[in-house]
């Protein structure tokens, strides 16, 4: 495992937050069913965003780039961008305010939660149920995006029903990790060993 | 509690008790937080009124927990997390609310939420190279200003503050851009001092 910072996974996961911005800007201006358009354009970016968080951790893996500082930056960008996403459909009133509210709290406390565990000399890396939270909330607002571009910027009851479905599971999750992450670092500062994923 | 072991090479935590008054504080913070979101979102003059007294009392609380902390040697580890987490969730919390009002602009939040998630992870990166960085004077400077913000904007609200300066400029929209670049400013400081010994 390598302690340098400039690899090539930590600059894609860096590239991620750069694109945050269109993708509010997007999202922000395809609300008028006249730009409705410019969602396609964030459905694209998104699906890019998608894959690039993906394709950090397997190129990481593969070419064994891991890095120390990747398994700190990793879910930073990833926290960044999600919730920035999930703001910009509460600005758009596509999202209730109190969901995102929560998300945004429990990646709030996690961050510090993480230092506290290194300060112990412990690194905590995402668990299973976290990666899992992080690709339900994704796809959850993914789908948000993609139904209103599909309807050209409005959507119709069932649909949204759907959507909010996917959105009130990537939330219950959101809630499991808690506790998941609760317990793993419990223990891990119990042994004072290590919790960092080796693979 | 279980973070015994590192409390040997915690600066300045001298109490293992967590059932503290700063605790008790922090604590309180976070319990008005869904509160201070209803009443927001609520709107009305009686409401937001009330939100005002209780936004004060959280700012007084914010100060002095950490006073407290020091002046009755009850500096602990746990108060150690739990202030920033308490006030980050607290602020980030209004802010996203101001979202839902339409007083505050949605690439605010991202840069205010990407300050004080990344933080953490900064200073978590700095600490697996051996680095501690302690809490910082800008980020001490970030929370007032974000607090006296919130305050203003509730005030501008309820008509008890003027809504345009006198140079003609929009008071909320001022004293937001204020709040956005001391967090621009505050994470700048923190990535200097992440990096500053590691090249």
């Amino acid at each position: 495992m390598t302690d340098t910072l400039a690899t090539v996974p930590n600059l894609i996961t860096l590239s991620r937050i750069m694109g945050i911005l269109p993708v509010m800007w997007l999202i922000h201006a395809g609300a008028d069913p006249k730009d409705a358009w410019l969602l396609w354009v964030a459905v694209v970016l998104m699906a890019i965003s998608e894959i690039s968080d993906w394709l950090d951790g397997w190129l990481a893996r593969r070419m064994r780039w891991v890095s120390r500082s990747g398994k700190v930056l990793d879910p930073m960008a990833d926290s960044i961008y999600r919730i920035s996403v999930f703001v910009a459909l509460v600005a758009n009133g596509w999202v209730p305010l109190w969901v995102v509210l929560i998300m945004a709290a429990r990646d709030l406390c996690m961050s510090e939660v993480r230092l506290l565990a290194q300060r112990a000399n412990v690194t905590l890396a995402a668990r299973p149920v976290g990666k899992f939270r992080a690709a339900l909330q994704g796809v959850a607002q993914f789908a948000i995006v993609f139904a209103y571009a599909i309807g050209g910027g409005v959507i119709t009851a069932p649909t949204e029903l759907l959507v909010h479905g996917l959105l009130y599971i990537a939330l219950a999750v959101t809630i499991w990790s808690v506790f998941d992450y609760a317990a793993g670092v419990g223990n891990a500062l119990r042994r004072g060993g290590s919790m960092t994923t080796t693979d | 509690m279980a973070f015994e072991e590192h409390r040997a090479n915690g600066e300045g935590v001298h109490s293992s008790r967590w059932v503290t008054l700063p605790n008790g504080l922090s604590l309180l913070r976070l319990a008005m937080t869904p509160f201070v979101v209803w009443l927001v979102l609520t709107g009305t003059p009686e409401a937001l009124w009330t939100a005002l007294i209780l936004m004060i009392v959280a700012e007084v609380t914010d100060f002095l927990d950490g006073f407290l902390a020091r002046a009755l040697n009850q500096q602990s580890e746990l108060g150690r997390l739990m202030d920033p987490v308490c006030d980050v969730i607290y602020h980030v919390s209004v802010f996203m609310t101001f979202l839902k009002q339409g007083w505050i602009e949605p690439w605010m939040l991202f840069v205010i939420y990407a300050r004080d998630l990344g933080v953490p992870y900064l200073r978590t990166l700095a600490r697996q190279r051996g680095i501690e960085i302690g809490v910082r004077f800008s980020g001490k400077v970030k929370t007032a200003i974000h607090g006296i913000a919130q305050v203003v904007v509730v005030m501008v609200a309820l008509g008890v503050v003027q809504a345009t300066l006198p140079g003609g400029a929009d008071t909320v929209h001022a004293i937001l851009l204020a709040a956005v670049v001391v967090s621009i400013v505050s994470l700048v400081d923190y990535a200097m001092a992440a990096f500053a010994k590691t090249n």
